[in-house]
């Protein structure tokens, strides 16, 4: 089937990424819900991986099963060729240090101004001068269109700022691989068109991994090198968007074509 | 005949349900303190945490305190005083209230204040962190939150305890001298009495038992904040059961402690 005389698809012609995050049949179920059962998921190096599904479908628990803040009751789970699933708690830090989270909830520190919120990972981890901290701060800011806020306590800020602020946190330490969870969501569209953008240009500029929850089906297009759609803790399937499109599979037509219904009412 | 089994087993099966989660929950509180332990002894301090907590935990306690541990004073004098006067024993009255207050009145009115306002404190800081996924980002952003947040708790507890209950004997011991004096007891006979029947030992002890006070006080708020789960009502929760467990282990300990020391 593969012809090696005939010149290959341009776009396909390097050879495949490494794997950076490998999720092998992973379930986890609280007392007698099932959240998750048998996930499988690859992503490759500089993808933008996106994951769609309904609410409660099991996102947010399979990004914490990721980052180990979730252990699988069966499955393995590698980031970065290193077990995540059987790390024990002490042997974890090397390897967030290399990832970012944000939150869906943001989950920044309410103690903290927003600048200090964006600093810690750098205090924490980093040797710099205070000034040189301010200055990252700054540019961290207005990378999410943020600029000048770093007095503010996180009280102070609507659901869409707490979000950024918290990409802004997220992206500190230049992470490789960065998961979003629900980045735009509470964004207005214009911001969420920001968000999207930066996220891409991530990956376009210091080739960063991603993997993107999100509800919103035009993000999911304009993102997604591949699309996962998920459903009760399952991977429904999984590919290019335009194979994801291709597969004719009722569900995810459905999932997918609420955009249009829409469309069509107004 | 399945029904009725049930029926006998609820029970004991609830019992059994309640014992093996006491167990679970003192395991798990077990595994915080070592992990606790293992950065205290390694050495790896947050000084600015700390300080920050000996402040909250020491210096904003010190109103209270001060309050708490006058009106102790002024009982104890109020009723030694009365009845060892009508009896003569005006020579002890200083000797009680000081040797009631270094002993028992202090640490224990100190740490039990201390678990509604501290404990409660740190219950809810801690139980609002955890489920606004606050506990998580520290865990992602490579910070221990064993290490950020409960040991310079416990730290800080561990130091400002003592302190408080040095302030409430000696506020304490001015309450009674007040009282005592104003019910007829001649000052310089409250004084001498206090001198000679209060040893540095039974100071000593009485900060001793503040300091293992303050270490429970911290150590089940942090505990209980950590495991808060379910929203506002699960800090709400956490908080109560922080004070309640704080003050019943208090009580508990103070009875063995005594055994120990007196
Ligand atoms: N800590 C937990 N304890 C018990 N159940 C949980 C816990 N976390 C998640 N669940 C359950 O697991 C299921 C999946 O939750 P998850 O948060 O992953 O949903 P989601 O797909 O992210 O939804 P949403 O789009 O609304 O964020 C839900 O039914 C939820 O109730
Ligand atoms: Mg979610």
């Amino acid at each position: 089937m593969p012809a090696p005389a005939l010149p290959a698809p341009p776009a396909d012609a390097p050879a495949p990424n490494p794997v950076v995050v490998a999720v092998r049949d992973v379930w986890k179920s609280f007392g007698a819900k099932t959240a998750l059962a048998g996930v499988s998921l690859e992503v490759r190096r500089g993808e933008v991986q996106v994951i769609m599904g309904p609410s409660g479908c099991g996102k947010s628990v399979l990004l914490k099963h990721l980052v180990a803040l979730l252990r699988p009751d069966r499955g393995e789970i590698w980031v970065f060729d290193r077990p995540v699933h059987a790390l024990p708690d002490g042997e974890l830090d090397a390897l967030r240090i290399r990832m970012g989270v944000v939150f869906q909830s943001a989950a920044l520190f309410d103690s903290m101004s927003v600048g200090d919120n964006v600093a810690f990972p750098l205090r924490r981890h980093r040797r710099l001068a205070p000034e040189t901290v301010a200055r990252r701060v700054a540019e961290l800011l207005a990378m999410v269109e943020m600029d000048g806020t770093e007095a503010l306590l996180p009280a102070a800020l609507s659901g869409g700022m707490r979000k950024r602020v918290g990409i802004a946190r997220a992206l500190a330490l230049d992470p490789a691989l960065i998961l979003y969870d629900e980045p735009t969501s509470g964004l207005d569209p214009l911001t969420a068109r920001t968000v999207d953008d930066l996220i891409l240009r991530l990956r376009r500029d210091l080739g960063v991994t991603s993997v993107v929850v999100t509800h919103s089906v035009d993000s999911a297009f304009r993102l997604a090198d591949r699309l996962a759609v998920m459903e009760a803790g399952r991977l429904l399937a999984s590919g290019t968007p335009a194979e994801i499109v291709a597969s004719g599979h009722p569900f995810i037509k459905q999932f997918l074509d609420t955009r249009a219904i829409e469309v069509k009412r107004t | 005949m399945t029904r009725r089994t049930a029926a006998l087993l609820t029970p004991i099966e609830a019992l059994g349900r309640v014992i093996l989660h006491a167990l679970a929950e003192a395991g798990r509180a077990a595994l915080m303190l070592r992990a606790a332990a293992g950065w205290l002894v390694r050495g790896r301090w947050e000084f600015r945490e700390t300080i920050r907590q000996i402040n909250a935990i020491g210096v904003d306690s010190v109103p209270i305190v001060l309050i708490t541990g006058l009106f102790a004073g002024m009982v104890l004098a109020y009723q030694t005083a009365r009845q060892l006067l009508t009896y003569g024993g005006a020579g002890f009255v200083g000797g009680l209230v000081g040797l009631s207050m270094a002993r028992e009145a202090a640490p224990v009115f100190t740490a039990i204040t201390a678990a509604g306002r501290v404990g409660a404190g740190i219950a809810a800081e801690l139980g609002a962190m955890n489920v606004t996924e606050q506990t998580d980002a520290l865990r992602v952003l490579a910070v221990d939150p064993v290490r950020y947040l409960v040991v310079p708790r416990l730290v800080a507890a561990a130091f400002a305890m003592p302190g408080l209950a040095m302030l409430a004997n000696v506020v304490g011991s001015l309450g009674g001298f007040l009282v005592a004096t104003s019910v007829g007891l001649s000052s310089s006979a409250y004084t001498l009495s206090l001198q000679q029947f209060l040893l540095p030992y039974d100071v000593l002890a009485g900060l001793v038992k503040a300091t293992c006070f303050g270490v429970i006080i911290a150590a089940v708020g942090c505990f209980r904040g950590l495991s808060a789960a379910g929203g506002a009502d699960g800090v709400g929760r956490a908080t109560t059961g922080a004070v309640v467990t704080a003050v019943v282990m208090i009580l508990v300990v103070n009875y063995f402690l005594n055994l120990i020391f007196f």
